[in-house]
């Protein structure tokens, strides 16, 4: 009997693709439709892990806590979304609620200890400039500043557009003790931009 | 109406509101995608029973973690309790804290600014 002749040996493959995520300094990696429970699964085993490395519990409770804002965000915001078929019940839900939304989260830990939480959605290009602008405000600021303009966005309530309290990134940009840093990057051919937000913990 | 319990969920605290003895509790993690969908309920049923009541009361936070859009519902809180104490009621609002978690701590330090007439205490827990 004659096998077809595998053109690709496919654990070489996936070997080489473990090792890309390694020389990123990738631990934990999601790439796909953003859940609450897939938010919590690699929460739970990243607090494990850490707990296990017996990493400084101020470190990890910082990366839990970006790695739930920052989910969230995609959760709530991504542009590259999925709704459910016609015809389906929603469960009481919008059908932009009842959507699945899609990003990739990376968390990770670099050659001299720091770690990161790493999270990329698409976005429209017209809430770049909005969302440029109010990160960018967040930067150079300290704790008690942060602090401050927390409170002051809690009291007044979210912004327009805004699905949560508003004040996700005052409450990475307070816990990144190694700073933060973000970018966009426009999607060729569409009115659509990828967009990058990474924190650091050290 | 005497008293609500609510069991801890995977993203979400668990409640015990004894609405009898006038001791609230929300203890562990809260970071659920859709806050309201979760405290909406409890809550209203909490200010219900503030605004119908004039007993004292003792709202204990014992939360670990909590995402911001808890931290909404929270201030929301200390708002009304501040305002009920602000009337004349007895409410003392206690904040628990691992004695390494300097972030909770300075969360609640933080709440407890805005509040003159409501009584605040930080609660350190080993």
């Amino acid at each position: 009997m004659n096998l077809p002749v595998p053109t690709l040996n496919i654990a070489e493959d996936a070997y080489r693709f473990r090792g890309e995520l390694d020389r990123r300094d990738i631990i934990s990696s999601y790439s796909g439709p953003l859940t609450d429970d897939i938010l919590s699964s690699l929460g739970n085993s990243l607090r494990t892990k850490m707990e296990f490395d017996e990493t400084d519990r101020k470190i990890s409770r910082g990366v839990f806590s970006a790695l739930v804002e920052q989910a969230q965000n995609i959760m709530r915001y991504s542009a590259e979304t999925q709704a459910p078929p016609s015809g389906r019940d929603l469960e009481g839900k919008s059908l932009e609620d009842a959507s699945l939304r899609f990003g990739m989260v990376l968390i990770g830990r670099t050659e001299n200890g720091t770690w990161y939480v790493s999270c990329s959605n698409v976005i429209n290009n017209d809430v770049v400039a909005r969302l440029s602008q109010s990160i960018s405000s967040l930067q150079g600021l300290d704790r008690k500043e942060l602090g401050a303009m927390m409170k002051e966005q809690l009291r007044d309530g979210p912004p327009e557009g805004s699905k949560g309290a508003g004040v996700g990134w005052i409450t990475i940009a307070r816990e990144a003790t190694g700073g933060f840093e973000f970018d966009f990057f426009p999607i060729m051919g569409t009115d659509k931009s990828y967009f990058t937000f990474k924190a650091y913990f050290e | 109406m005497s008293k609500l319990f609510i069991g801890a969920g995977v993203r979400t605290p668990q409640i015990t509101f004894s609405f009898e003895d006038g001791v609230f509790s929300l203890e562990g993690e809260s970071y659920p995608e859709d806050v309201r969908a979760f405290y909406d309920d409890p809550m209203a049923q909490f200010y219900t029973w503030l605004e119908s009541t004039s007993a004292p009361l003792r709202f204990e936070f014992k939360l670990v973690y909590f995402n911001s859009s808890t931290a909404k519902v929270i201030m929301d809180l200390m708002e009304r309790l501040e305002e009920a104490a602000g009337n004349g009621r007895e409410c003392l609002i206690q904040w628990h804290y691992a004695e390494d978690d300097d972030n909770i701590k300075e969360l609640g330090e933080e709440f407890a600014e805005d509040l003159v007439s409501a009584k605040f205490e930080l609660v350190e827990v080993n």
